[in-house]
């Protein structure tokens, strides 16, 4: 994501520190703790990512060609089981989780780049993370 | 109580902005349906992140955590109340860090060595104890525990599985709390879990269901 190993190195240091200090942020109900360290980590990458592009103060309006809004499969998947689960999306909910996913865009500039309304992008994401939790999920106790 | 909706699996993908990151996070300490909706999202992309490329934590960066834990450990309590540092830290180092400088099979190579590895160490170093697992219900899996008397490390093997399953701790209320997942090998699964606190009950669990349990003593 950072394409830095000492950006990606300062994340994880900064997300474990920050569970560490704040416990409560953790618990049971919340799943495996790994499941829960692996976002926390990815979380702090995206902002990290964010505040260097603020720093830099470059232009938060990205635009996306319509090309890049259907890619199917980045190169980076290389889990087999992922991509067959993400290949049962349908494509109006998978264009969105890929672009938000391996594209870090914003919802806004997803509704933007679909020509879809924010609220139905938001929708159709969080439909796309659930369908693609309960596929893994099958795959992995078959 | 209003839910918060869809903005569990936005939370999960880490595309809410402050202000909704931190109703969410209010709302699941008090809504166990949407911490469990949570938990499911997070899992969801924590498939993806696993996905990713991954590469080994350098030696530098494994001395800062554990010198910055450290600083820390005067401070600040556990986790939780058993969460030790060694299980926050063992799950950290499993954890996909999204750089990209190994492949996800190099990353999975090396877990398996170093849990091989350690088990190996454990077993070689000192008299582990062991105790079977007990079937709840039905058909359950010959599966039994190794574990350290000190209670700082636990292995356990299920004979002929044929999926993965779920190791729990069963804390003394009665609540299950997910520790592990056997890995599937040949003709055997193994869990193996560095983790430092005495855990009398443990449990095999398969999805939403109790297979198994097994008691431990400990000095």
């Amino acid at each position: 994501m950072l394409h830095a190993r000492e950006e990606a190195e300062d994340c994880v240091h900064d997300a474990l520190l920050r569970v560490w200090k704040n416990p409560s942020a953790y618990s049971r109900e919340r799943g495996t703790l790994r499941s829960f360290l692996a976002v926390c980590v990815r979380n702090a990458a995206i902002s990290r990512i964010r505040a260097l592009q603020t720093r830099a103060g470059a232009e938060r309006r990205v635009t996306i060609e319509p090309e890049e809004a259907f890619v199917e499969f980045p190169d980076v998947i290389e889990q087999g089981r992922l991509r067959s689960a993400i290949a049962t999306l349908p494509l109006d909910q998978r264009e969105p989780l890929l672009l938000a996913y391996y594209g870090h865009r914003t919802h806004s500039e997803i509704a933007d780049a679909l020509a879809t309304p924010l609220g139905t992008i938001k929708s159709r994401i969080a439909q796309a993370v659930r369908k693609l939790g309960t596929v893994m999920q099958t795959e992995q106790a078959i | 109580m209003t839910h918060v909706d869809d903005l569990v699996e936005l939370y999960a993908l880490g595309s809410l902005d402050e202000f909704e990151r931190r109703r969410v996070d209010a709302h699941v300490t008090t809504c166990a349906d949407c911490a469990h909706r949570l938990s499911e999202a997070e899992t969801a992309v924590a498939y993806a992140i696993e996905a990713d490329p991954q590469y080994e934590p350098s030696l530098a960066l494994r001395e800062r955590i554990a010198a910055s834990l450290d600083r820390d450990t005067a401070k600040v309590r556990a986790p939780s109340r058993w969460m030790p540092r060694a299980a926050i830290a063992a799950a950290f180092v499993a954890v996909a860090i999204p750089a990209g400088f190994a492949t996800r099979d190099v990353m999975t190579m090396r877990q398996t060595v170093a849990s091989d590895t350690m088990m190996l160490e454990k077993m070689a170093g000192e008299r582990l104890a062991s105790a079977q697992f007990v079937p709840m219900r039905g058909a359950a899996p010959a599966a039994h525990v190794m574990y350290a008397k000190r209670g700082d490390f636990y292995a356990v093997v299920v004979a002929n599985p044929t999926r993965p399953l779920q190791v729990a701790y069963v804390h003394p209320d009665g609540t299950m709390e997910t520790i592990g997942r056997t890995v599937v090998r040949g003709s055997m699964a193994v869990a193996v879990m560095p983790i430092d606190h005495k855990m009398p009950l443990l449990a095999l669990v398969d999805g939403s269901t109790v297979l198994a349990e097994a008691r431990l003593a400990f000095n």
